[in-house]
């Protein structure tokens, strides 16, 4: 598909999902247009997009519920049109959890098992347990809360251990608790070397767990690449100091240390992007980060300047998104 | 295939459905022998009935045939229920959104049909040996009680007749489980299937048939009818299945097609 290395390849040295002009057209309105995305192995990826911007429906053509139009496409290094030679390595949810009510959890999971030809049930009560129904896998699905089926769904797609891991909306119906341990789990696969696809419309949550976005607006590709070029590049290091009238010895201070801060009332901007290390920007790299803002207040400290705030301020991905939305494809 | 046809039973093996098939289908077999040694005649009443068992004479009981004459005669409600259990196992599937969490699980839709097919056939298989078991114990006690001779039933001949009576009744529920799925497949909503195919099966075909006496040999509900009660005045039971298979098979491949390239968007 791409000659040489892409980015997502660069990342981490595979990809685990690959489309190129992949189109779904329902009569004559398109639904996705001629979509190149890549997620890049090991990666959680979140998948983001105003409602209706053909998110579920790409998710669905990944998996072979819905048949392309036009595009082609890889999962795992197999073709889209073969899904079944790759389903084995996938693990789904898709909209809401599908199960059957008159069974129990456990069971639900057995029949779900059975599919993926797996005969071995014994690892389906540690799957309960580690989405929190250890004590519920025998009660029957239709006495489950919204939360529960979710994260029955979220078991069911870890059945066979799969490599990849397509999830649409899984914090839908979760509670607080409930979303920050959806955000640990989907980290928790990610440490486990699988991919994870996320479809989300929580920005805050996919900022904090995802390290690679695709952003999609009428069924376009309006942004991929890792989240920290999104939201990074508005990221800032805000100084004030005690005494305002220190604010010039400051900015000459930091300017000899080859910084451009930026006078912004009664403080000091500077772009995160400038704070490097051996070239490499500190902006991802939290421990060369702490290094570089301790050595800034030393100096602050040094030259008789005291400091009461020494922030980064991070650009909220939700702003970049609205702003990319808005702006339309890139 | 064989996937599939595990799931299927993993869900089939849950008390309710067990329950449901294992008492309802030998439930109405034994009503049917019941009301068929209540109402059987001395002798031939004129005329032919056009529902099954309501003119049987204590003679016709006590031949070969007389030990699952009633588990034939349960056969338009065996098979409306087959029909039922059927389609609804299929719409679902649909309904609840199970069917998209199989096919991300098991990509050949093909398979997957056909194990479900064969899991269904294999419960309704069970049900009907039970039922016709059953029905066999109640025809014995009831022939005591009307004093009709049993000694026919036992030999070669009643065997055969038991054994057949056991084939074209697994034969018919296995056509409108055909239909069923199909219907299911083709509609996908529960309520819209069962409302045109209990329609047509129902009341449809049996109203025409009061009208029109060609209406047996070509209307698929009473063709698998006959299919069940091995053939009839109507029309004769080669025909019957002939014509009964290639309906299903017609619908078997609409609906097999329409199933496999289908998206699955809900």
């Amino acid at each position: 598909m791409a000659e040489g290395k892409s980015e997502a390849e660069k990342v981490r040295g595979g990809t685990a999902i690959e489309t190129s002009g992949l189109t779904k057209r329902y009569g004559g309105r398109s639904v996705v247009e001629s979509l190149n995305m890549e997620v890049p192995a090991g990666v959680v990826a979140g998948f983001i997009g105003p409602n209706g911007a053909g998110k579920t429906t790409t998710l669905r053509m990944l998996l072979g519920l819905v048949r392309p139009s036009a595009g082609s496409g890889r999962v795992l290094g197999m073709l889209l049109t073969a899904p079944a030679q790759y389903v084995a390595g996938v693990g789904a949810l898709i909209e809401s959890p599908g199960f059957h009510p008159g069974l129990s959890g456990e069971r639900n999971l057995a029949v779900v098992a059975s599919l993926a030809g797996i005969a071995d049930r014994s690892p389906l009560p540690a799957l309960l347990e580690r989405v929190g129904l250890g004590d519920r896998g025998r009660d029957l699905y239709r006495t489950y809360s919204l939360g529960m089926k979710q994260r029955l769904g979220i078991a069911a797609a870890l059945i066979g251990d799969p490599a990849l891991l397509i999830l649409d909306e899984p914090a839908n119906g979760l509670d607080p608790s409930g979303i920050r341990e959806m955000r640990t789990l989907l980290r928790s696969f990610s440490d486990e070397g699988r991919t994870v696809l996320v479809s989300s419309h929580q920005l805050a949550e996919v900022q904090q767990v995802c390290d690679w976005l695709v952003v999609i607006d009428h069924g376009r590709r309006i942004f991929q690449g890792p989240t920290s070029q999104l939201v990074g590049s508005n990221q800032a290091l805000v100084l004030r100091s005690e005494h305002p009238a220190d604010l010039p010895r400051l900015e000459a201070l930091l300017g000899r240390r080859g910084l451009h801060p930026m006078r912004s009332g009664d403080q000091l901007r500077i772009h995160l992007s400038e704070l490097t290390s051996s070239g490499r920007a500190l902006a991802e790299d939290m421990d060369g980060l702490r290094y570089a803002l301790a050595e800034i207040n030393r100096a602050a400290a040094a030259a008789d300047i005291t400091l009461i705030e020494l922030t980064v301020v991070r650009a909220e991905l939700e702003d970049r998104y609205e702003a990319l939305v808005a702006g339309g494809a890139r | 295939m064989i996937r599939s046809f595990r799931a299927e039973v993993l869900k089939l093996r849950r008390r309710s459905v067990l329950w449901g098939v294992g008492v309802v289908l030998p439930g109405f077999a034994v009503l049917a022998t019941i009301l068929g040694f209540v109402n059987a005649r001395d002798t031939a009443a004129s005329g032919t009935s056009v529902i099954a068992g309501t003119n049987t004479t204590l003679e016709q009981l006590a031949q070969a045939g007389g030990l699952t004459q009633g588990f034939s005669n349960a056969a338009t409600f065996v098979g409306i229920i087959v029909f039922v259990l059927f389609l609804t196992s299929m719409t679902s599937e649909y309904g609840q959104g199970t069917l998209r969490v199989a096919l991300t699980r098991q990509p050949r839709r093909e398979g997957m049909l056909a194990g479900k097919l064969f899991a269904l056939l294999g419960l309704t298989a069970a049900a009907l040996l039970g039922a016709e078991a059953v029905s066999a114990v109640a025809s014995v006690l009831l022939a005591h009680a009307r004093d009709v001779s049993t000694a026919d039933w036992f030999t070669g001949a009643g065997l055969a007749h038991t054994a057949a009576d056991y084939g074209n009744a697994l034969l018919a529920a296995a056509l409108f489980g055909v239909v069923g799925t199909a219907l299911g497949v083709l509609l996908r909503s529960t309520m819209l299937a069962l409302a045109v195919g209990l329609a047509w099966i129902g009341p449809l075909e049996h109203i025409v048939q009061l009208s029109w006496s060609g209406a047996g040999r070509w209307f698929p509900g009473l063709l698998f009818d006959a299919v069940d009660l091995g053939g009839g005045d109507v029309t004769s039971y080669s025909r019957a299945l002939a014509l009964s298979l290639a309906f299903a098979s017609v619908l078997l491949v609409a609906s097999g097609i329409s199933f496999v390239r289908r998206d699955i968007t809900s």
